[in-house]
């Protein structure tokens, strides 16, 4: 099932966007390393460089087309032709949020930079440059070579960046960084090379290209074997619960920017390598994972939780808390629902404001006294007002407080956990007793619920040991309150953390095509249940009455239409949007679903994809009806999440 | 009886390099101590000269000298490797060797030499050139270790290398002659001479000759059990050296390996297969974790390049499971190739990377002082701005850091054992790869993110022709590592003609 392909020209750009925003970083390094000497200067310099990759980042936004699923502003050239390797760059549904985190980020972490670094101001700018260019790389690759060449090269400048101006362990942290992730990625590279061979057997083309492997019929065993070596590569770097020891160290010794990349950016890869590579690849070996899987990410959530209440650290209390929370994130992936992994991947950009806003408000006070220890603090609402409203507001945004972002994201995965049925492939194996298969899911949720109740506990009392009480250090009656600088940091994250908590459908709706699309590879059944859901719906519901759906994309005015000449559409999808008709919703018009998702139903019903039935052997078709009646309410995750 | 013709034109890359030596070691005796300089650059002249004769005969395709010499792409593909490993030897030694105070001509000149053994190694076809080349190559090698005869460490070198160089060789020669007792004859094409047909099959003997073969050509390469003396030579003796012979023999015994293994004892393909496997795993766990406890750069260094020669093994290996695999002619020939070509790729690599790391370790070095202990390193970067970002290059490339020349080469190589199915190799060889990691990071680590203890030296990056080895390997390493196509194309363009 390749996704249809759109170029950047075909979108009505005259430029490749991605690679314009993957190079104008490392082109800024550059000119500092060979021009700039003054530090002032390097610090204008870089923060304007990463200001104007976000701003053209916000590019991407008015042209994307958001109703079915597509590679989109894409650049294809050959690379190494005899390997078959290519330079293709695409964005879809489930990386553009994941981007714009990433340039969004950025920009504060370069800004909250200015006066933390002192030492080595030209060297740490121009890693942090570099750092940005791997990781819009990653997001951006879509063939594997160009994949593992960006998540490895990533690597250094962070191995830099904790290393030279972390804290006093930095050493130890840096080289367990690297190797950690280093020792995660080799197995991948080894998962890779042998993708491409079975690809190369199958069809005797060489291609590294990530959506030709989509739908290969992989046998069993070398799937489970793929699958884990992706596992160990994606969960190391997630991290998933026990390979998350480099996590702590690396977050309390890297510098404030450092570990807002880092938990904001970095930790994402590995969970955008799930959604992207793990699901769709091996949907087999994902189905006969998942019991592990989710028993890992639910071991996570609580374990992160429990260690983060003891922390007497604060860098160290919101990584551990990071730990939790990816645990979340994990769980909505495995559920293999729309709910659940579009809850995930929001998960992944609340996790990002959110714990990229702690380590901000976490290293403004460091900036100030050279402590991070909890006992140090306390009453400091007294002397900075602001920045304890600031504080509170990422904090409860961290804990999930209704009409703030944590919230929808947690929600919608533990909604998706509910309905995922998790043990039922372990229990049509015979493994275990029929009713387990409700009770199991039941049971991890509850479990995964009391994550939050935890996260709750660690960060509001961490937040009054901090806060309240009395101001009895005398190192702290000194303390100044923001500046404007310090604010204008973390304004951006608080109107967006009150954005999400509100009004999510705007970022739901960019992936929704994506998602479904990921959903049906991995797991047809549920897909096949939602689509069903939406199709009922949208039978019994006015037009223009309560729910809304994903409509027709929105292009901006005066945007020509866009045509597509001989790109890849399925036979169904002829026939539901001919071939001139522009992808355009007219005004009244009710388009509920997403077009072409109907194409994919009949498609699944004629069962013409051989990866999509590969999928049934370990669901029985029942399945779909399991808990219609409930789900009627919730069919719609974004109208739902959004009335909350 | 009538003597074939005499084709120089087959030689001519070997013979300008001789002519070049010889004629430095003549300007020697005429030349002022003072302008000594001046022989390095009649050298770099000759070399150029061999470079481009070998251009010239590239597409040839035949054997000259009544079938001793192979003249073909893949013999040129070598040669160039050996011309350009000389080349920056050249260039990164003058500045050690005047500090040590030895003599630029004889040096020059057996480096030359040397480079003509490993010349002839590579364009062999009959098992007697072969070891003339070997001879050739080794003992300049021998010599060279102990130029500084005040230096017992150097002496020593000499010493071991010759010793066990010698036994190595006997071996190779006592394998030889069996191979010329049981077939008759030298060449290459031995079996397949044979009058008797049936010969693989009902000769015991004839895993006897592979066998001791294997010994000489392992101990070349130094491979595990055979690298014993890789640490203690390399250390002791003058470091432009190490750097070349790091190289040079290496490159020149997998050259022959993969000519004499394919062609000669292809029938005996699983024998080799086992050995070689063997060969590998071992050498990659021992290099890779022994290098970790290094702490000087000559001995980690040495470890390393025994590790490499693991990886190295691995293509060797897969090209060997390729022509046995099922899935028809084609497709195995075209593995066979493929996993040949990734040793070759993985060595123009090797080459690059491997000197440049160790003319930064000359640059450092001082005349009372080596200064090659990982300690030394400390805090380069603020002292030597430049030649720490390209040691960082240098040394991400011998990990395997993709970007680099390295990762191409290791890529292709693990990549011939997935296809071929030889996961044990792949996995312990990124397993290790990732132990290598450390070694190679603790430099960087060094350079960047340790003070220097004691009194600091002040010093900068001064321009000599050291550093300009140093520019030139970095930039192929990043420009192969970006576009690796014309070098690909290139491996893959001679090793069909020489496997056809």
């Amino acid at each position: 099932m390749t996704p249809e392909i759109l170029t950047y020209a075909d979108m009505g750009l005259k430029w490749p966007i991605l690679s314009l925003l993957t190079y104008i970083p490392v082109i800024g390094a550059i000119i500092i390393m060979l021009f700039l000497r003054r530090d002032n200067t390097i610090r204008w310099f870089a923060n304007i460089v990463v200001l104007v990759d976000f701003v053209l980042s916000l590019r991407l936004i008015p042209g994307f087309i958001i109703d079915r699923h597509a590679l989109q502003f894409v650049e294809k050239a050959p690379w190494i032709e005899s390997l078959g390797a290519q330079y293709f760059l695409g964005v879809d549904g489930i990386s553009i949020l994941l981007v714009l985190l990433t340039t969004f980020l950025g920009v504060l972490a370069v800004l909250s930079s200015w006066t933390a670094i002192q030492d080595r101001v030209k060297e740490y700018y121009i890693f942090m440059l570099l750092l940005q260019t791997g990781m819009l790389g990653v997001f951006f690759s879509l063939d594997f070579f160009l994949f593992y060449v960006f998540w490895e090269i990533m690597l250094v400048p962070m191995y830099f960046l904790i290393g030279v101006w972390g804290g006093p362990r930095k050493l130890y942290a840096a080289i367990k960084f690297f190797l950690y992730t280093l020792a995660g990625s080799v197995l991948m590279l080894l998962a890779i090379l042998g993708l491409y061979f079975l690809h190369y057997r199958q069809t005797g083309e060489l291609s590294f290209e990530v959506m030709k492997y989509y739908g290969m019929d992989i046998p069993m065993h070398i799937q489970r074997w793929l699958f884990l070596a992706f596992f160990v590569g994606f969960a190391i770097k997630v991290p998933m619960f026990p390979f998350h020891t480099w996590l702590p160290d690396a977050h309390v010794e890297a510098p404030t920017a450092g570990s807002v990349i880092l938990a904001g950016v970095l930790l994402k890869m590995g969970t955008y390598g799930f959604v992207r590579f793990s699901l769709p690849l091996f949907p087999q070996a994902t189905m006969w994972f998942l019991p592990y899987g989710i028993t890992l990410a639910v071991i996570g959530i609580v374990y992160g939780a429990l260690t983060a209440m003891m922390q007497p650290d604060m860098k160290k209390l919101v990584a551990y808390s990071s730990v939790s929370h990816l645990g979340f994130v994990m769980l909505g992936l495995f559920a293999l629902n729309q709910q659940g992994v579009e809850g995930g991947i929001l998960q992944m950009i609340n996790h990002g404001l959110s714990t990229g806003g702690l380590f901000l408000v976490v290293g403004l006070i460091y900036e100030r006294r050279h402590t991070r220890m909890i006992k140090d603090f306390g009453g400091l609402s007294h002397q900075m007002p602001l920045y304890a409203i600031m504080f509170m507001i990422i904090t409860l945004s961290s804990i999930g407080l209704p009409s703030l972002n944590g919230f929808i994201g947690e929600f919608t995965i533990l909604l998706g956990g509910f309905k995922a049925l998790w043990m039922k492939p372990v229990v049509a194996l015979g493994f275990l007793p029929k009713e387990w298969a409700t009770n199991m899911s039941t049971l991890m949720v509850l479990l995964a619920t009391s994550g939050i109740v935890l996260g709750a506990a660690y960060m509001l009392w961490m937040y009054q040991r901090v806060m309240f009480g009395k101001l009895e250090n005398p190192k702290n009656m000194e303390l100044k309150d923001l500046n404007l600088r310090e604010v204008m940091t973390l304004i951006p994250i608080i109107i967006l953390c009150f954005w999400i908590g509100i009004y999510p459908k705007p970022f739901l709706r960019f992936m929704d095509a994506a998602v479904m699309n990921t959903v049906l590879m991995t797991n047809p059944q549920a897909a096949l249940a939602e689509m069903k859901q939406m199709r009922e719906m949208q039978m019994n519901a006015a037009p223009g009455q309560g729910m809304e759906a994903p409509s027709g994309m929105q292009l901006p005015p005066g945007h020509p239409p866009i045509s597509m000449p001989g790109q890849h559409m399925m036979p169904g999808q002829q026939s539901a949007m001919p071939p001139g008709h522009p992808p355009i919703s007219m005004p009244g018009q009710t388009p509920a679903m997403p077009a072409g998702h109907e194409a994919m139903m009949e498609q699944f019903r004629a069962g013409e994809s051989h990866g999509m039935r590969r999928g049934l052997t370990f669901m029985e078709p029942a399945a779909a009806g399991h808990g219609e009646a409930p789900e009627a309410a919730h069919a719609d995750p974004h109208g739902h999440s959004g009335d909350k | 009886m009538q003597i074939p013709p005499i084709d120089f034109t087959a030689v001519y890359p070997e013979v300008i390099v001789a002519l070049v030596g010889l004629l430095v070691l003549a300007v020697d005796i005429f030349i002022k101590p003072q302008r000594k300089t001046s022989l390095s650059a009649i050298a770099l002249v000759g070399l150029v000269l061999a470079f481009l004769t070998t251009m010239l005969i590239w597409d040839r395709n035949e054997t000259a000298f009544s079938g001793m010499v192979a003249v073909d792409s893949y013999a040129q593909f070598f040669k160039l490797i050996f011309i350009f490993s000389a080349a920056l030897t050249v260039l990164i030694s003058p500045r050690y060797l005047s500090l040590n105070n030895i003599s630029v001509g004889e040096y020059l000149e057996l480096v030359l030499f040397c480079t003509v053994g490993m010349m002839v190694m590579a364009s062999a076809n009959d098992l007697v050139t072969i070891y003339i080349g070997l001879e050739l190559m080794a003992i300049s090698i021998y010599l060279m270790a102990g130029f500084q005869r005040d230096n017992p460490r150097s002496c020593e070198a000499s010493m071991k290398y010759f010793l066990l160089g010698s036994f190595a060789s006997a071996l190779l020669l006592y394998g030889m002659s069996f191979f010329y007792g049981i077939t008759g004859t030298t060449s290459l094409q031995g079996f397949t001479l044979s009058p008797n047909s049936n010969i693989i099959d009902s000769e015991v003997m004839t895993r006897l000759p592979l066998v001791l073969m294997t010994v000489g050509f392992a101990f070349k390469i130094a491979a595990v059990p055979f690298h014993m003396w890789t640490p203690d030579v390399y250390e002791g003796a003058p470091t432009p050296l190490t750097a070349f012979m790091s190289v040079g023999p290496k490159v020149a015994a997998f050259a022959v390996i993969m000519r004499v293994y394919m062609k000669t004892f292809g029938a005996l393909v699983p024998d080799w297969v086992q050995m070689f496997t063997l060969l590998s795993i071992l050498t990659m766990i021992y290099g890779n974790v022994v290098a970790v406890a290094q702490k000087s750069m000559k001995r980690m260094l040495a470890y390393s390049s025994i590790a490499h020669a693991g990886y190295l093994l691995i293509g060797i290996v897969s090209a060997g499971t390729a022509t046995e695999m099922t899935g028809g002619k084609a497709m195995s020939a075209t593995f066979a190739s493929e996993s040949m070509m990734s040793v070759m790729v993985y060595l123009f690599a090797y080459m690059f990377m491997n000197l440049g790391t160790f003319a930064v370790v000359i640059s450092l070095g001082r005349a009372d002082n080596p200064r090659d202990s990982l300690a030394d390193y400390a805090g380069l970067a603020k002292r030597r701005p430049l030649t720490a970002l390209l040691m960082t290059i240098l040394l991400l490339s011998l990990m395997g850091f993709p970007g680099t020349f390295g990762f191409i080469g290791k890529f292709y190589i693990f990549k011939a054992a997935i296809v071929t199915g030889n996961l044990t190799l792949a996995v312990v060889g990124v397993l290790m790869s990732v132990v290598a990691a450390f070694y190679y990071v603790r430099v960087v680590l060094y350079m960047y993110m340790r003070e220097p203890e004691g009194e600091v030296l002040a010093e900068g990056d001064a321009i000599s022709s050291t550093m300009y080895a140093i520019v030139v390997t970095t930039m192929f390493t990043l420009l192969f590592g970006v576009a690796p196509g014309f070098i690909i194309d290139m491996a893959r363009y001679t090793i069909e003609r020489m496997l056809a």
